[in-house]
């Protein structure tokens, strides 16, 4: 392969290695789709809350009412991500499959491929399109999918 | 040299399953809080009340109930087309 980095060469610890960085970079890879998913639809529900008629800048009652409305939306999305956890937990059976049926009406945002940049190309071509494509058409819709060409 | 690629590492595998799992949590997360604050915020103010803290949880077990709902009379449905033509009764 190519010389990135890791000692591929080093036998029995040099497998391991490369799995725990592709972990690490799909760990990193979500936590960024997550966060500018939450920013997305924040951004979208406290505009509507807060922005009237659009001015010429942000006065400071609207910058108000954006601050407080961030704030309300974390405590909205912690309230919901707790309460959903402790529905799962509890009863395990059926709930667990429920995201099947529910994630065809997701929207999301398109084509996240383009926006995944990742560290090296090394680590990318080390996770084989098998194994990113699973991820990535779990994480998109069928429809958004296809239209990424995945 | 794991010569087959990443696809074929049971550890890897198994990490992908779970991470795709907790993706899909994420995911109705925010799906649910989206929709749950266009039915219990008014106007954000200083702090979560308690009554807007409570239709937020009352929001989410009731999208769960109309799911498992949706499910379950697609399934009686399912089982009934198999015998009769007809469809919804009501």
């Amino acid at each position: 392969m190519d010389g990135f980095g890791s000692d591929f060469s080093a036998g029995a610890s040099g497998g391991k290695v490369d799995a725990g960085q592709i972990m690490e970079q799909v760990k990193v890879q979500i936590a960024v789709a997550n966060a500018q998913e939450l920013l997305q639809r924040m951004t979208d529900k406290c505009f509507k809350k807060c922005i009237g008629k659009p001015g010429s800048s942000l006065d400071n009652s609207e910058q108000k009412c954006i601050a407080m409305c961030m704030d309300r939306y974390m405590d909205a999305w912690n309230t919901v991500s707790r309460t959903y956890n402790s529905r799962i937990t509890e009863g395990k059976s059926s709930h667990v499959n429920i995201p099947f049926v529910i994630l065809p009406f997701l929207r999301l945002p398109a084509c996240s491929e383009k926006d995944h940049t990742w560290k090296s190309e090394a680590v990318y071509r080390r996770v084989t399109a098998a194994a990113h494509h699973q991820l990535l058409s779990l994480y998109l819709t069928d429809r958004q999918s296809r239209a990424c060409g995945l | 040299m794991d010569g087959k690629g990443a696809a074929a590492d049971p550890q890897l595998q198994h990490f992908i399953e779970i991470e795709t799992q907790k993706q899909r949590f994420q995911q109705l997360v925010h799906q649910m809080t989206e929709v749950c604050w266009e039915k219990c915020m008014d106007k954000p103010g200083p702090k979560l009340d308690s009554r807007t803290e409570v239709c937020f949880v009352n929001c989410v077990e009731r999208f769960i109930d109309t799911s498992q709902f949706i499910l379950n009379r697609l399934e009686q449905t399912q089982r009934s087309k198999g015998s009769f033509s007809e469809t919804m009764s009501d």
